[in-house]
Protein backbone atom coordinates (compact mmCIF):
# COMPACT_ATOMS: atom_id res chain seq x y z
CA UNK A 1 0.00 0.00 0.00
CA UNK A 2 2.94 2.83 0.75
CA UNK A 3 4.51 1.34 -1.69
CA UNK A 4 2.08 1.66 -3.88
CA UNK A 5 1.56 5.36 -3.23
CA UNK A 6 5.15 6.42 -3.25
CA UNK A 7 5.29 4.87 -6.64
CA UNK A 8 2.07 6.81 -7.81
CA UNK A 9 3.65 9.83 -6.48
CA UNK A 10 7.20 9.19 -8.76
CA UNK A 11 4.82 8.18 -11.62
CA UNK A 12 3.66 11.88 -11.07
CA UNK A 13 6.42 13.94 -11.18
CA UNK A 14 8.32 11.78 -13.40
CA UNK A 15 4.81 12.36 -15.85
CA UNK A 16 5.12 16.07 -15.34
CA UNK A 17 9.15 16.55 -16.17
CA UNK A 18 8.39 14.39 -19.29
CA UNK A 19 5.83 16.61 -20.50
CA UNK A 20 7.96 19.49 -20.05
CA UNK A 21 11.04 17.78 -21.10
CA UNK A 22 9.20 16.73 -24.57
CA UNK A 23 7.90 19.99 -24.86
CA UNK A 24 11.48 21.59 -24.45
CA UNK A 25 12.86 19.17 -26.91
CA UNK A 26 9.86 19.75 -29.94
CA UNK A 27 10.11 23.50 -29.13
CA UNK A 28 13.52 23.65 -29.85
CA UNK A 29 13.86 20.90 -32.63
CA UNK A 30 10.35 22.49 -34.79
CA UNK A 31 11.74 23.57 -37.73
CA UNK A 32 10.90 21.51 -40.50
CA UNK A 33 13.09 21.23 -43.61
CA UNK A 34 12.39 21.81 -47.01
CA UNK A 35 13.15 18.34 -48.33
CA UNK A 36 14.13 20.06 -52.16
CA UNK A 37 16.29 22.37 -50.65
CA UNK A 38 17.28 21.30 -47.96
CA UNK A 39 19.13 23.51 -45.26
CA UNK A 40 18.69 24.05 -41.69
CA UNK A 41 16.51 26.90 -40.12
CA UNK A 42 18.57 30.39 -40.02
CA UNK A 43 15.56 32.39 -38.67
CA UNK A 44 16.28 35.08 -35.76
CA UNK A 45 15.69 32.48 -32.69
CA UNK A 46 18.73 30.62 -34.48
CA UNK A 47 20.29 33.76 -32.57
CA UNK A 48 19.53 32.52 -28.99
CA UNK A 49 21.28 30.13 -27.22
CA UNK A 50 19.24 26.83 -26.33
CA UNK A 51 18.45 25.75 -22.76
CA UNK A 52 20.44 22.96 -22.74
CA UNK A 53 22.62 20.81 -25.23
CA UNK A 54 20.92 20.71 -28.44
CA UNK A 55 23.26 21.11 -31.79
CA UNK A 56 22.91 23.62 -34.11
CA UNK A 57 23.63 21.52 -36.97
CA UNK A 58 20.39 19.17 -36.11
CA UNK A 59 18.23 20.49 -39.29
CA UNK A 60 15.16 21.00 -36.81
CA UNK A 61 17.07 23.31 -34.45
CA UNK A 62 15.45 26.88 -33.96
CA UNK A 63 18.58 27.84 -31.38
CA UNK A 64 21.80 27.60 -31.21
CA UNK A 65 24.06 25.04 -28.64
CA UNK A 66 25.36 27.45 -25.95
CA UNK A 67 28.77 25.29 -26.20
CA UNK A 68 28.61 25.78 -29.86
CA UNK A 69 28.37 29.56 -29.15
CA UNK A 70 30.60 29.57 -26.67
CA UNK A 71 33.88 27.93 -28.80
CA UNK A 72 32.70 30.21 -32.07
CA UNK A 73 33.20 33.46 -29.39
CA UNK A 74 36.38 31.99 -28.94
CA UNK A 75 37.56 30.91 -32.40
CA UNK A 76 36.57 34.90 -33.26
CA UNK A 77 38.10 36.58 -30.68
CA UNK A 78 35.12 37.93 -29.10
CA UNK A 79 34.09 38.14 -25.19
CA UNK A 80 31.58 35.92 -25.04
CA UNK A 81 29.14 38.74 -23.39
CA UNK A 82 25.58 37.09 -24.10
CA UNK A 83 26.45 33.57 -23.87
CA UNK A 84 28.55 33.81 -20.37
CA UNK A 85 25.69 36.47 -19.50
CA UNK A 86 22.64 33.77 -20.40
CA UNK A 87 24.60 30.53 -18.61
CA UNK A 88 25.63 32.49 -15.33
CA UNK A 89 21.77 33.73 -14.93
CA UNK A 90 20.20 30.38 -15.75
CA UNK A 91 23.01 29.03 -13.09
CA UNK A 92 22.00 31.79 -10.77
CA UNK A 93 18.44 31.18 -10.69
CA UNK A 94 17.95 27.44 -10.81
CA UNK A 95 21.22 25.93 -10.94
CA UNK A 96 21.08 23.08 -13.03
CA UNK A 97 17.49 22.27 -13.31
CA UNK A 98 18.18 23.40 -16.86
CA UNK A 99 19.58 19.86 -17.19
CA UNK A 100 16.96 18.00 -15.44
CA UNK A 101 13.94 19.53 -17.06
CA UNK A 102 14.65 21.15 -20.54
CA UNK A 103 17.83 19.76 -22.15
CA UNK A 104 16.71 17.35 -25.21
CA UNK A 105 20.39 15.56 -24.94
CA UNK A 106 19.21 14.59 -21.40
CA UNK A 107 15.67 13.50 -22.42
CA UNK A 108 17.51 11.60 -24.68
CA UNK A 109 19.94 9.77 -22.49
CA UNK A 110 17.24 8.85 -20.34
CA UNK A 111 14.97 8.07 -23.08
CA UNK A 112 17.47 5.40 -24.47
CA UNK A 113 18.20 3.75 -20.59
CA UNK A 114 14.72 3.15 -20.14
CA UNK A 115 16.26 -0.43 -22.50
CA UNK A 116 17.39 -2.12 -19.73
CA UNK A 117 17.18 -1.54 -15.90
CA UNK A 118 21.09 -3.26 -15.68
CA UNK A 119 23.19 -0.26 -14.65
CA UNK A 120 26.72 -0.21 -14.59
CA UNK A 121 27.89 2.04 -11.75
CA UNK A 122 31.00 4.31 -12.27
CA UNK A 123 33.10 6.14 -9.62
CA UNK A 124 31.96 9.41 -9.19
CA UNK A 125 35.08 10.79 -8.74
CA UNK A 126 34.58 10.60 -12.64
CA UNK A 127 32.39 13.53 -12.63
CA UNK A 128 35.74 15.74 -12.17
CA UNK A 129 36.29 15.03 -16.46
CA UNK A 130 33.54 17.27 -17.53
CA UNK A 131 35.57 20.52 -15.22
CA UNK A 132 38.83 19.00 -17.17
CA UNK A 133 36.85 19.08 -20.60
CA UNK A 134 35.87 22.55 -19.74
CA UNK A 135 38.72 24.00 -18.45
CA UNK A 136 40.82 22.70 -21.40
CA UNK A 137 38.27 23.46 -24.05
CA UNK A 138 38.57 27.13 -23.87
CA UNK A 139 42.37 27.47 -24.07
CA UNK A 140 42.71 24.67 -27.27
CA UNK A 141 39.39 26.32 -28.98
CA UNK A 142 41.56 29.79 -28.26
CA UNK A 143 45.10 28.17 -29.88
CA UNK A 144 43.63 26.42 -32.99
CA UNK A 145 41.06 27.95 -33.92
CA UNK A 146 38.87 25.34 -33.89
CA UNK A 147 35.47 24.46 -32.19
CA UNK A 148 36.97 20.98 -30.66
CA UNK A 149 34.11 20.30 -28.24
CA UNK A 150 31.54 20.47 -31.70
CA UNK A 151 34.31 17.85 -33.74
CA UNK A 152 34.21 15.06 -31.35
CA UNK A 153 30.86 15.83 -29.27
CA UNK A 154 28.19 13.02 -29.20
CA UNK A 155 25.45 15.20 -29.28
CA UNK A 156 26.48 16.80 -32.96
CA UNK A 157 26.34 13.18 -34.10
CA UNK A 158 23.33 11.84 -33.00
CA UNK A 159 21.05 14.96 -33.06
CA UNK A 160 22.55 16.40 -36.55
CA UNK A 161 25.20 14.37 -38.19
CA UNK A 162 22.33 11.10 -38.47
CA UNK A 163 19.40 13.64 -39.65
CA UNK A 164 21.75 14.74 -42.29
CA UNK A 165 23.16 11.66 -42.92
CA UNK A 166 19.02 10.41 -44.27
CA UNK A 167 19.27 13.38 -46.54
CA UNK A 168 19.53 14.64 -50.23
CA UNK A 169 22.70 16.84 -49.13
CA UNK A 170 24.34 13.72 -47.65
CA UNK A 171 25.61 12.61 -51.31
CA UNK A 172 27.45 15.76 -51.39
CA UNK A 173 28.78 16.22 -47.60
CA UNK A 174 30.12 12.29 -48.01
CA UNK A 175 32.71 13.34 -50.48
CA UNK A 176 33.99 15.44 -47.80
CA UNK A 177 34.57 12.74 -45.13
CA UNK A 178 38.04 12.25 -43.09
CA UNK A 179 38.96 10.24 -40.53
CA UNK A 180 37.89 12.57 -38.38
CA UNK A 181 34.49 11.87 -38.94
CA UNK A 182 35.00 8.42 -37.71
CA UNK A 183 36.40 9.33 -35.01
CA UNK A 184 33.33 11.41 -34.65
CA UNK A 185 31.23 8.39 -35.03
CA UNK A 186 33.18 6.14 -33.04
CA UNK A 187 32.78 8.21 -30.23
CA UNK A 188 28.67 8.89 -30.34
CA UNK A 189 27.84 4.86 -30.80
CA UNK A 190 30.31 4.32 -27.51
CA UNK A 191 27.75 7.25 -25.82
CA UNK A 192 24.80 5.65 -27.42
CA UNK A 193 25.98 2.38 -25.69
CA UNK A 194 26.89 4.18 -22.50
CA UNK A 195 23.71 5.43 -22.51
CA UNK A 196 22.13 1.96 -22.25
CA UNK A 197 24.11 0.93 -19.60
CA UNK A 198 25.17 4.04 -17.48
CA UNK A 199 22.55 6.67 -16.02
CA UNK A 200 23.06 10.01 -17.75
CA UNK A 201 26.65 9.66 -18.47
CA UNK A 202 27.22 12.32 -20.49
CA UNK A 203 25.88 14.81 -18.07
CA UNK A 204 27.84 13.29 -15.35
CA UNK A 205 31.18 12.92 -17.01
CA UNK A 206 31.49 14.97 -19.81
CA UNK A 207 28.74 17.92 -20.53
CA UNK A 208 30.81 21.35 -19.74
CA UNK A 209 27.52 23.03 -19.63
CA UNK A 210 26.44 20.80 -17.05
CA UNK A 211 29.57 21.58 -15.49
CA UNK A 212 28.78 25.31 -15.83
CA UNK A 213 25.67 25.57 -14.33
CA UNK A 214 26.70 22.87 -11.43
CA UNK A 215 29.14 25.11 -9.99
CA UNK A 216 26.05 27.48 -9.35
CA UNK A 217 23.92 24.46 -7.88
CA UNK A 218 24.75 26.14 -4.02
CA UNK A 219 24.53 30.07 -5.11
CA UNK A 220 21.13 29.39 -6.98
CA UNK A 221 17.52 31.38 -6.01
CA UNK A 222 16.19 27.87 -6.08
CA UNK A 223 18.09 24.98 -3.82
CA UNK A 224 17.24 21.68 -2.65
CA UNK A 225 17.59 21.21 1.68
CA UNK A 226 17.96 18.43 3.50
CA UNK A 227 16.90 17.82 7.60
CA UNK A 228 19.57 15.42 8.39
CA UNK A 229 18.64 15.24 11.58
CA UNK A 230 15.33 13.33 10.96
CA UNK A 231 17.16 11.36 7.55
CA UNK A 232 16.98 7.53 7.99
CA UNK A 233 19.92 7.39 5.25
CA UNK A 234 17.53 4.50 3.56
CA UNK A 235 19.50 5.49 0.29
CA UNK A 236 16.30 5.31 -1.73
CA UNK A 237 16.82 9.09 -3.30
CA UNK A 238 20.30 7.83 -4.29
CA UNK A 239 18.32 4.77 -5.84
CA UNK A 240 15.75 7.10 -8.46
CA UNK A 241 18.19 9.92 -8.86
CA UNK A 242 19.42 10.29 -12.60
CA UNK A 243 22.78 11.61 -11.13
CA UNK A 244 22.77 8.76 -8.80
CA UNK A 245 23.48 11.21 -5.90
CA UNK A 246 22.99 10.84 -1.69
CA UNK A 247 21.13 14.07 -1.61
CA UNK A 248 21.62 13.95 2.19
CA UNK A 249 25.14 14.04 1.99
CA UNK A 250 25.21 17.10 -0.15
CA UNK A 251 22.05 18.64 -0.49
CA UNK A 252 23.61 21.11 -3.74
CA UNK A 253 26.06 19.12 -5.30
CA UNK A 254 27.44 20.05 -8.14
CA UNK A 255 25.91 17.14 -10.12
CA UNK A 256 22.36 17.70 -8.93
CA UNK A 257 20.04 18.28 -11.62
CA UNK A 258 17.24 19.19 -9.91
CA UNK A 259 14.34 16.55 -10.88
CA UNK A 260 12.81 16.07 -7.97
CA UNK A 261 12.59 12.77 -7.62
CA UNK A 262 14.46 11.94 -4.32
CA UNK A 263 11.80 14.60 -2.98
CA UNK A 264 8.53 12.62 -3.80
CA UNK A 265 10.81 9.41 -2.92
CA UNK A 266 11.75 10.39 0.94
CA UNK A 267 9.92 7.85 3.26
CA UNK A 268 10.87 10.74 5.73
CA UNK A 269 9.96 13.60 3.66
CA UNK A 270 13.38 15.91 4.89
CA UNK A 271 14.24 17.00 1.31
CA UNK A 272 12.73 20.16 0.24
CA UNK A 273 13.25 22.71 -2.56
CA UNK A 274 13.60 26.48 -1.49
CA UNK A 275 13.36 29.68 -3.39
CA UNK A 276 15.35 32.36 -1.83
CA UNK A 277 15.16 30.56 1.19
CA UNK A 278 11.42 30.39 2.05
CA UNK A 279 9.91 26.75 0.86
CA UNK A 280 8.74 26.08 -2.36
CA UNK A 281 8.17 22.39 -2.56
CA UNK A 282 7.54 20.80 1.04
CA UNK A 283 5.79 17.57 0.50
CA UNK A 284 3.98 16.52 3.78
CA UNK A 285 5.20 13.42 5.95
CA UNK A 286 3.80 10.07 4.67
CA UNK A 287 4.64 6.68 5.98
CA UNK A 288 8.30 4.41 5.59
CA UNK A 289 9.28 3.11 2.15
CA UNK A 290 12.30 0.43 2.13
CA UNK A 291 15.26 0.32 -0.17
CA UNK A 292 15.02 -2.15 -3.09
CA UNK A 293 10.68 -1.75 -3.33
CA UNK A 294 11.36 1.68 -5.38
CA UNK A 295 12.53 1.72 -8.92
CA UNK A 296 13.02 5.03 -10.96
CA UNK B 1 22.94 34.55 8.65
CA UNK B 2 25.26 32.57 6.36
CA UNK B 3 22.19 31.53 4.92
CA UNK B 4 21.91 35.66 4.53
CA UNK B 5 25.34 35.69 3.40
CA UNK B 6 24.81 33.28 0.76
CA UNK B 7 21.78 34.86 -1.19
CA UNK B 8 23.37 38.33 -0.57
CA UNK B 9 25.87 36.48 -2.52
CA UNK B 10 23.71 35.39 -5.26
CA UNK B 11 22.00 38.66 -5.85
CA UNK B 12 25.11 40.02 -6.48
CA UNK B 13 26.06 37.68 -8.94
CA UNK B 14 22.94 38.22 -10.16
CA UNK B 15 23.01 41.77 -11.23
CA UNK B 16 26.50 40.97 -12.54
CA UNK B 17 25.49 38.32 -14.99
CA UNK B 18 22.29 40.47 -15.68
CA UNK B 19 24.48 43.35 -16.51
CA UNK B 20 26.80 41.06 -18.93
CA UNK B 21 24.01 39.58 -20.70
CA UNK B 22 22.00 43.04 -21.47
CA UNK B 23 25.98 44.18 -22.78
CA UNK B 24 25.95 40.95 -24.85
CA UNK B 25 22.40 41.91 -26.31
CA UNK B 26 23.32 45.51 -27.11
CA UNK B 27 26.29 44.52 -28.82
CA UNK B 28 23.78 42.30 -30.78
CA UNK B 29 26.92 39.80 -30.59
CA UNK B 30 25.60 37.08 -30.23
CA UNK B 31 25.81 34.07 -32.48
CA UNK B 32 25.62 34.87 -35.98
CA UNK B 33 24.07 32.56 -38.54
CA UNK B 34 27.16 32.62 -41.37
CA UNK B 35 28.50 28.79 -41.47
CA UNK B 36 29.65 27.47 -44.15
CA UNK B 37 27.79 28.98 -47.37
CA UNK B 38 24.81 29.15 -45.22
CA UNK B 39 24.28 25.58 -44.54
CA UNK B 40 25.67 23.41 -42.01
CA UNK B 41 28.15 23.83 -39.30
CA UNK B 42 30.69 21.14 -40.67
CA UNK B 43 32.46 20.54 -37.20
CA UNK B 44 28.78 19.85 -35.64
CA UNK B 45 28.62 17.07 -37.86
CA UNK B 46 31.49 15.97 -37.80
CA UNK B 47 32.85 16.92 -41.48
CA UNK B 48 36.35 19.02 -42.05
Amino acid sequence: MHRNRIANRIKKVNLIRRIVQFTSALGINSYIPDIKNFSIYQGPSKSLCAPGLNCYACPFARTSCPIGSLQHFIVVRQFPYYVLGYIGLVGILVGRAFCGWLCPFGLLQELIKKITSFRIKIKKSWGILKYVILLLMIPVVYFTYEPWFCKLCPAGTIEGTFPIMLSPLWSELSQLISYRFFIKLFIAIAFIVLFVLVRRPFCRYMCPLGAMWGLFNRVSFVRMKVDVNRCLKCDLCQEVCPMDIKIYEDPNHYDCIRCLKCVYVCPQKVIEVELAGTALIKPKLRPVAKRGEISG
Amino acid sequence: MNRLKSYIVSLILLALLLFILIKGVKLKDYVEVELNGNILCLSCIGIE
